[in-house]
C-alpha cells in the first residue's frame, strides 16, 4: 500500500500500540455501550411493552362483583359504547403440587370457553391452550412458585379443608389479567365446568369489557367504568370495585418508564465518566506523542496537518469503539429489556438494532472524543504549538522537554539562590533548572577544553614565529 | 571595475533580546545578541549549559520568538511568518539534526527521510522514495532503509537524521549536539558528513560540548549568559573561563588602522594588550643600519603588547600594519588584562609560556644580529 510517510504513522500508531489503542477504544467503548444499551433498552421497552399486552387484547373495564350469571354478561355486552363482554369467576386457592407439602396462593380464573375467549387473550406456552374439567392451565409466572410440569398433578385444598386434584394440560402466558398489581398472586385456569368439582357456586364474579372507542381516553373509561357499575347494580349484583385500563398502555408503562429514566440519568452520568476517561486518555496519549508533534513540527508539518493526523487518529479510535460497543450496546439492550419483560410479564417483539439507539451512539461516539479534546484544549493546542522535539536531559526513548528553561523551573532555581563560590564559571542558579539540565559535557571536558586551548595557542605560536 | 557585492548573510540576529517570564519574575536567556553566517559557514556555537545556546538555536531555527530584535534567515524575516508558513519554510530550509536523533520509531528510516518531503510537498510523490534512498544512501544506510530506527545503530540513527535533515535540499543546517550520543568513531563519522555538507555549499550551524569538533569548524561562537562573546577574544584566550571571555569582550576598545600604518615604536611605552580582529601586522625591528626587518606576522586571534604589560619596560619592537590592508584591533587595558589573568591561572600560565617562548625566539635572532635589541613586541 502506497501511503504517505504521515498516514503510515498514523496506521502503526494504532496497529503497534496495541495496549493503548484498545485502552483509548475501551474508554470510548464503555460510555457509547452504557448509552447504547439504555437508549436501546428505553425504545425497546417503550414499543414492545404496550404492543405486547395490546396484541392481548386487554380489558378496558374491570368490575369485581358478587355472583352474576351470563345473561347478565350478555346484557351489559349490548351496552352502547362497549364492543366486548366476558365473565369470569376468580377465586383464591391454597395448591400444592401433588406429592409435595408447600402450600401456595393461586388465583384461580374460571372461563366458559378458552377458544372463544377474546377479552385478555392467554398466550399458549406449552402444552394444550385449553382447560377441560378437572384440568387446570397454569399462567407461567406461578413456575416461578411451583415447580409443577404439563402433565403432572396439582393439589387444590377446599374450603372445607378437602383437597382436589386438578391436571396440569398446558402452560399460558396472561399478559394483562395481572398487570399493574405486583402484589396479585399468581394465576391459574380452569373451565367454569370444574367450579362444582372445587366446591364453587356455578357464577361469574369478575366482568371485563373493552370499549368500542376511546379505550385510550381514562375520563371516558371512567364514564364506562360507573355505567357498566350501574347497570351491572341495577341487576341486583353489587359491584366491590373497578377498574379501567388503557387499550394500548401498559399499566406499568409509566413506572417501567421512571426506572428506564433514572436509567437514563446514569446512563447520562456514565457518559460524563466515560467522557472523563476519554478526556485523560487522549491527553496521556498526546503526551506520548509530543516529541513526534515536535518532531514533524519541526519537518515542516504544518499545525492543521498534524491536528488532521490526530483527529484522524482518533476518528479511528472512534469507528473501533462504536463497531465494538454498537452491537455490544444491541445485545445489552435487548438483553435488558428481556430481563424487564420477563419481570413485567410481557414479550419482546424480538430481536433488533434500534436506530435511535444507534444515532446516539454514534453522535456520541464521534463527539465525545472531541470536546474532550476540546476539554484539553490548552495542552492540545500547548502541543501543537510549542511541542519542540527535544529531550535534553532525559534519557533516550522518553518524551523531552522544552528547549528552553520554562520560566517556572528557572524562578524556581532562582529562589534556590546563587551558587556556591568556587565555581566562579557556572552560569547563574536561575540559568539551570535541574529538570531540564543539558546533557552533561563528557567526562575530563575540563581538561580537554583547557588542553584544546592550549593546543589552539600553540598553533599560533608556531604561525606566528613564520615571518610573512 | 566594480567591487563583487559581498554575500547576503546566511543568518543575521539583530540586537535580539529573549525574556522569559512568569509570575515569580523575568529571566533574560539572551541579551542583544548580533550575529551573522555567511553562506556556506560551517559554525559552532559553544557554552555553557544554561548559556543560551540553545534559545539562540530556537531563534534561528524559528522555533521560538525574540522578545526583541529580528532574526533574518536567507532573508526571510522569520517573525513576520505565520506559524504553518513558519512551519512550511522551516521544512524547506532548514534541516534539523538533534542529539538524539528523534526519528520517529514507527516509521522506518525511508518512511523517517520522506516525512518532511511529504509534509512540505517537495518533489513528486513517486520521486520522493528514490531521493531519501539516495539520501540514506549518501549517508551509508541504503542497506538498513526499510528497517526501524530501534534496529540500527545509534551512530546510523544519527546519519539516517542528516539524511532526514537534507531531504528538502536545504540550505542551512542546524545541529543542536549532533554527537553528544554518539562514540568518537560514530562521532567522526557524522562531522565528516558535515564537512562535506559544508564543503558543498550547505550553512551549519551546529551547538556542541567537544572543543575537538570546534576546531574542524570555520568558526566558533562562543555564548555566555545569554551574549555573545567576542571572537577574537575567544582565539586569542581560549582557556578563559567563558564569564571572563565575555568580561573581557565588555572592556574591548575598537581601533582600525590603514595599511602600513604604525601601531607601536619600538621603545615606546605600552599601554593595552592588542588583539588582532580583521587583517594582520607586521613585528619590525630596527636593524644595524636603521633598516626594518620583520620578524613575525601577526593575525586575526593573535595578539600582542603582552610581554611589556606582564614584564614591563618599553616595546621592544614595533608594530605596523601589514600593507595588505587595514587591521581592526581590540585593546585592552592593563587592569582588565591582569584581572583576566588573576581569575584564570591556565591562561595565566599559557601566556607565560608564550611570553618565554617569544623572548627565546628574540634572543636567537638577537644573536643572529649581535649588538641589536632583538625582539617583538
Amino acid at each position: 500500500m502506497n501511503l504517505r510517510p504521515r498516514w503510515r504513522k498514523v496506521l502503526h500508531d494504532l496497529v503497534d500500540s496495541r495496549l493503548r489503542t484498545a485502552l483509548v477504544v475501551v474508554s470510548i467503548a464503555v460510555g457509547v455501550f452504557s448509552i447504547g444499551v439504555i437508549a436501546g433498552t428505553y425504545v425497546i421497552i417503550s414499543q414492545d411493552m404496550s404492543a405486547s399486552y395490546a396484541s392481548n387484547n386487554p380489558m378496558n373495564v374491570e368490575l369485581r362483583a358478587g355472583d352474576f350469571d351470563a345473561a347478565v354478561v350478555d346484557s351489559l355486552a349490548g351496552t352502547r359504547g362497549v364492543r366486548q363482554a366476558e365473565g369470569r369467576r376468580v377465586f383464591s386457592a391454597r395448591v400444592r403440587v401433588a406429592g409435595t407439602t408447600a402450600w401456595k396462593v393461586l388465583d384461580l380464573v374460571a372461563l366458559d370457553d378458552f377458544e372463544g375467549q377474546r377479552i385478555n387473550r392467554l398466550g399458549l406456552v406449552e402444552g394444550a391452550p385449553t382447560a377441560a374439567k378437572q384440568q387446570i392451565l397454569l399462567e407461567h409466572k406461578a413456575l416461578e412458585e411451583l415447580d409443577a410440569s404439563v402433565g403432572g398433578e396439582l393439589e387444590v385444598q377446599l374450603p372445607d379443608g378437602g383437597v382436589r386434584r386438578l391436571h396440569i394440560s398446558g402452560i399460558v402466558q396472561d399478559q394483562t389479567t395481572g398487570a399493574g398489581d405486583f402484589l396479585a398472586p399468581p394465576f391459574a385456569f380452569i373451565h367454569t365446568d370444574s367450579l362444582s368439582f372445587l366446591h364453587q357456586p356455578q357464577a361469574f364474579n369478575r366482568l371485563y369489557a373493552t370499549l368500542t372507542e376511546g379505550g385510550d381516553d381514562e375520563a371516558h373509561l371512567r364514564q364506562m367504568a360507573a355505567d357498566l357499575k350501574e347497570r351491572l347494580e341495577d341487576n341486583g349484583v353489587s359491584v366491590v370495585r373497578s377498574r379501567t385500563a388503557l387499550s394500548h398502555e401498559h399499566p406499568m408503562s409509566s413506572t417501567v418508564q421512571a426506572i428506564l429514566g433514572i436509567l437514563g440519568a446514569l446512563g447520562v452520568l456514565v457518559l460524563f465518566l466515560s467522557s472523563s476517561l476519554i478526556a485523560n486518555t487522549l491527553n496521556a496519549l498526546l503526551s506520548q506523542h509530543l516529541r513526534p508533534i515536535g518532531v514533524m513540527k519541526l519537518v515542516g508539518g504544518r499545525r492543521q496537518q498534524i491536528s488532521t493526523l490526530y483527529i484522524v487518529l482518533i476518528l479511528a479510535y472512534c469507528l473501533i469503539a462504536l463497531a465494538l460497543a454498537v452491537p455490544l450496546g444491541a445485545q445489552g439492550a435487548y438483553g435488558l429489556s428481556a430481563f424487564i419483560a420477563e419481570q413485567m410479564n410481557f414479550n419482546l417483539l424480538g430481536y433488533r438494532l434500534v436506530p435511535l439507539a444507534l444515532v446516539i451512539q454514534i453522535i456520541v461516539g464521534l463527539a465525545v472524543p472531541h470536546p474532550s479534546r476540546a476539554a484539553t484544549g490548552p495542552q492540545w493546542l500547548a502541543h501543537l504549538s510549542a511541542a519542540r522535539p527535544e529531550q535534553r536531559s532525559q534519557p533516550r526513548g522518553h518524551a523531552f522537554g522544552p528547549l528552553h528553561l520554562p520560566p517556572p523551573a528557572a524562578a524556581a532555581a532562582r529562589r534556590r539562590g546563587p551558587r556556591p563560590a568556587g565555581h566562579p564559571s557556572s552560569p547563574p542558579a536561575a540559568d539551570v533548572d535541574s529538570q531540564h539540565l543539558p546533557a552533561p559535557p563528557p567526562p575530563g571536558a575540563d581538561a580537554l577544553h583547557a588542553d584544546h586551548g592550549r593546543r589552539h595557542l600553540h598553533c599560533r605560536l608556531q604561525r606566528a614565529r613564520q615571518p610573512a | 571595475m566594480m567591487p563583487a557585492a559581498s554575500p547576503a548573510p546566511m543568518i543575521e540576529l539583530r540586537q535580539v533580546v529573549k525574556t522569559f517570564s512568569n509570575a515569580a519574575g523575568s529571566f533574560e536567556a539572551l541579551r542583544g545578541v548580533d550575529l551573522q553566517l555567511m553562506p556556506g559557514e560551517f559554525v559552532s556555537i559553544v557554552g555553557r549549559s544554561g548559556s543560551g545556546k540553545s534559545t539562540l538555536l530556537n531563534m534561528i531555527t524559528g522555533i521560538d520568538f525574540p522578545t526583541s530584535g529580528r532574526v533574518l534567515v536567507g532573508g526571510v524575516d522569520i517573525l513576520h511568518l505565520s506559524e504553518s508558513r513558519r512551519a512550511q519554510w522551516r521544512g524547506s530550509n532548514v534541516g534539523i539534526v538533534f542529539q538524539f536523533f528523534q526519528l520517529l520509531p514507527t516509521l522506518t528510516l525511508l518512511e523517517n527521510v520522506m516525512l518532511p518531503m511529504d509534509y512540505v510537498g517537495a518533489y513528486g510523490f513517486d520521486e520522493r522514495p528514490g531521493r531519501a534512498l539516495a539520501l540514506l544512501e549518501r549517508v551509508g544506510l541504503a542497506a538498513q532503509a526499510h528497517k526501524l530506527p530501534a534496529a540500527v545503530s545509534i551512530g546510523q540513527q544519527q546519519s539516517a537524521a542528516i539524511a532526514r535533515a537534507l531531504a528538502t535540499d536545504p540550505p542551512l543546517i542546524v545541529a543542536d549536539e549532533p554527537t553528544g550520543n554518539l562514540d568518537s568513531r560514530a562521532a567522526a563519522v557524522i562531522i565528516e558528513l558535515f564537512e562535506g555538507l559544508a564543503a558543498q555549499g550547505k550553512t551549519i550551524a551546529m551547538v556542541t560540548h567537544d572543543p575537538t569538533l570546534t576546531e574542524r569548524t570555520n568558526r566558533t561562537v562562543v555564548i555566555s549568559d545569554g551574549m555573545l562573546v567576542n571572537e577574537t577574544v575567544a582565539r586569542a584566550f581560549p582557556l578563559l573561563g567563558h564569564p571572563h571571555m565575555l568580561q573581557a569582550t565588555r572592556l574591548l576598545e575598537r581601533r582600525t588602522f590603514q595599511p602600513g600604518a604604525t601601531i607601536l615604536r619600538q621603545g615606546e611605552a605600552v599601554g593595552s594588550l592588542f588583539l588582532i580582529e580583521r587583517g594582520c601586522v607586521e613585528v619590525v625591528l630596527l636593524g644595524r643600519r636603521r633598516s626594518d626587518v620583520t620578524v613575525a606576522r601577526l593575525c586575526p586571534g593573535d595578539y600582542f603588547g603582552e610581554i611589556e604589560l606582564l614584564r614591563g619596560g618599553r616595546s621592544i619592537a614595533s608594530i605596523r600594519a601589514a600593507p595588505d590592508g587595514p587591521v581592526d584591533l581590540l585593546s585592552l587595558s592593563p587592569e582588565a588584562f591582569r584581572q583576566l589573568l588573576e581569575s584564570s591561572p591556565l591562561t595565566a600560565d599559557s601566556l607565560a609560556e608564550t611570553v618565554a617562548a617569544r623572548l627565546r625566539e628574540n634572543r636567537a635572532h638577537d644573536r643572529r644580529r649581535p649588538g641589536r635589541d632583538g625582539g617583538r613586541a
